[in-house]
């Protein structure tokens, strides 16, 4: 755990200095231009740095070992993370495909693609034929559902 | 038209067929683990779009008070709840289902649900109109404040780290600052790209936080079957509620008040109603082996705070929890302006939206106790199979809003953001709570300095501000620990 807040918290330090540096060239001050667009992400920014500072000051010393660590509650399963790569990648896969081949044959990709992923090994007889017709089903009927019912215009 | 005008407006055929099927409607998707409340909210935003305003208010508090009573039945079948708020409910629940009493089980959490939602609505009902006529004294610098504030109690509540939790909620102001400035229509962070003109869309944000990054999760771990195939009798007795009437009243007290909080929410409510009726029990040497005051402590609270949360919404425009983040989007997109003029605007909303929740809460005990032999089948259904479902909603959902195949784009990245915090821990609330008040302390943060041409000293001369900057103050102590220290050390100098 605390290499994974140091690892945050390094991340939203370049974050911060990397918007305080984008606001520093909005107009912020001059005059009466308090009131420029400015001036709050510079304030943000420089919260998130000054709070990713102060966690890195907390955990360093921890890591290290100069201090003992807190102890911290018990962290949730994550599972399989591999998986989640791969269902990331195919919605991904889905969402680019929506453009230029409409919304049926996305929808077909990502729902034979999830459940596939989903499943997670090669599947028997019925189940493969669960998934083909879901695939082919399931798109359809949902593009037909939003653009007559609920007036979607859906690619 | 009388407070009784706008009620009775709601009692006909149409209505009355609208509450029930959205309430059965968020029944269902509550139990089905990986479908959050908020996200079928977020969904229904954009697909409500072209109902009526009240139309669309009642299927959406309709499915809230559904959704999160649905995820108890999960919670007790197989101990995975079915939305985040069930979670404390799984402890005894699944305990009871263990020992052959399923039935039971639901039965108390159905009654205690229903119980919690008419006393959540009648202290909207009653509380709400005094504080907004209060919020009307506030200016510019106490928006600011109040903004501030309700990102510092998320933090300090929602999470193991005040620090993150408020890197969490900068982050969120930070996302919602991109695109064009509201005062100069200045161009934030856009690089150029003319699709981040108009900032991010929430609704597809909301839809990708709490519904893509919830199936990334629940496909990558293992489900669970319900443990019972058949549920006996759901039939509870009145003795049971009598005896049990103090951890009630508790729970109905904590469900409101935690809920009224910005950001928090029904789960934070359910586990600290659970926690503190276990203290004060009399059982308490029950809990932890299927007692069912656990599970009316947590379900009665849990449903008490779905008022709680409209309170801030309505009177101060700040959201009591995401699901009332989103339904405050929605509100927005109909032209409602939850606030503080709110009240003088369209004051019929005060009781019309109680009014909408008690007959919510009768349809979820009738529906409840109806379905609890049908639940198990329904949970039989395997996630690889639902979930693909989920996803293709997620992205008509998403482009529903505005049309625009880019808000797709970012439901997936939000989507892959909530995963990411997810399994680093950190809580997403606070992030939300950013987005939503964000925007507002930017306003009025600059309205504030304008009108005191660019003196800070109103803050710390107008009592109202002096109070908001003390509870803040208080609310940075409390969360590091620092407050009970000093409060230690004083008590200490006065033995």
């Amino acid at each position: 755990m605390p290499w994974r807040d140091i690892a945050v918290a390094t991340v939203m330090l370049v974050i911060a200095v990397a918007a305080f540096r984008e606001s520093w060239n909005m107009p912020i001050f001059g005059g009466q231009n308090l009131t420029a667009p400015g001036l709050f992400p510079m304030i943000t920014a420089a919260a998130i740095g000054l709070l990713a500072l102060t966690v890195l000051i907390r955990r360093i010393p921890e890591v290290l070992g100069w201090r003992p660590m807190r102890p911290e509650a018990p962290e949730e399963e994550i599972g399989s993370v591999t998986k989640v790569i791969i269902c990331t990648l195919i919605t991904a896969g889905a969402v680019a495909l929506m453009r230029p081949a409409g919304f049926i044959v996305a929808g077909m990709f990502a729902t034979a693609g999830l459940m596939l992923a989903g499943l997670g090994r090669r599947p028997n007889l019925p189940e493969g034929a669960l998934i083909l017709g879901v695939a082919l089903i399931l798109p359809v009927v949902m593009h037909w559902v939003f653009t007559q019912i609920f007036l979607t215009p859906l690619p | 038209m009388t407070v009784l005008d706008y009620a009775a407006g709601l009692f006909t055929p149409y209505y009355i067929a609208l509450m029930a099927i959205s309430t059965l409607g968020g029944i269902i998707v509550g139990l089905l683990p990986g479908i959050t409340v908020t996200m079928s909210v977020g969904l229904l935003v954009g697909l409500t779009f072209g109902m009526p305003p009240l139309d669309a208010l009642i299927v959406l508090t309709c499915v809230f008070v559904g959704g999160i009573y649905g995820g108890s039945q999960s919670a007790i079948l197989i101990n995975v709840p079915g939305s985040p708020a069930a979670a404390a409910t799984a402890l005894e629940g699944h305990m009871m289902c263990k020992t052959g009493r399923a039935g039971q089980a639901i039965g108390f959490a159905t009654i205690s649900s229903g119980i919690g939602t008419v006393f959540g609505a009648l202290v909207l009902f009653a509380v709400a109109p005094m504080i907004a006529e209060f919020a009307l004294k506030f200016s510019a610098w106490e928006y600011f404040l109040l903004a501030v504030l309700g990102m510092a109690i998320s933090a300090a509540l929602c999470g193991r780290s005040m620090a993150l939790g408020l890197i969490g909620a900068f982050l969120g102001v930070m996302i919602a600052l991109v695109g064009m400035d509201s005062v100069w229509g200045y161009q934030r962070f856009t690089y150029g790209y003319t699709d981040l003109a108009a900032g991010f869309s929430f609704i597809p944000a909301m839809i990708g936080l709490f519904g893509l990054a919830e199936v990334l999760h629940a496909l990558s771990v293992r489900a669970g079957q319900p443990l019972a195939d058949k549920v006996g009798r759901v039939s509870t007795k009145v003795a049971d509620y009598w005896r049990y009437r103090m951890a009630i009243l508790r729970a109905n007290v904590i469900g409101v008040i935690i809920g009224a909080l910005p950001g928090v929410g029904a789960d934070i409510a359910a586990w600290v109603s659970y926690g503190s009726n276990k203290q004060m029990s009399k059982e308490k040497d029950q809990y932890g082996k299927g007692t069912p005051e656990g599970v009316v402590s947590a379900e009665t609270a849990n449903n008490a705070a779905v008022g709680g949360t409209y309170i801030p919404m309505l009177t101060l425009g700040i959201p009591g929890d995401a699901v009332t983040a989103v339904i405050l989007g929605g509100m927005v997109l109909h032209g409602l302006r939850p606030g503080p003029m709110f009240f003088l605007e369209s004051p019929q909303y005060f009781t019309i939206i109680p009014t909408i929740m008690v007959v919510s809460a009768v349809f979820l005990v009738v529906f409840g106790l109806m379905m609890a032999r049908v639940t198990p089948r329904i949970l039989g259904v395997p996630a690889w199979v639902l979930f693909p479902v989920v996803v293709l909603l997620a992205i008509v959902g998403s482009f529903a809003v505005n049309n625009r195949i880019f808000d797709v784009w970012v439901m997936f990245a939000f989507g892959v953001l909530g995963w990411g915090m997810r399994a680093l821990a950190i809580p997403t609330p606070p992030l939300v709570l950013g987005m939503i008040l964000g925007p507002m302390a930017d306003a009025e943060f600059r309205r504030a300095l304008s009108a005191s041409h660019g003196s800070l000293e109103p803050l710390f001369t107008r009592p109202l501000s002096l109070m908001l900057i003390v509870a803040l103050i208080l609310t940075i102590l409390a969360s590091t620990g620092a407050l009970r220290m000093l409060i230690e050390r004083f008590s200490r100098k006065t033995e």
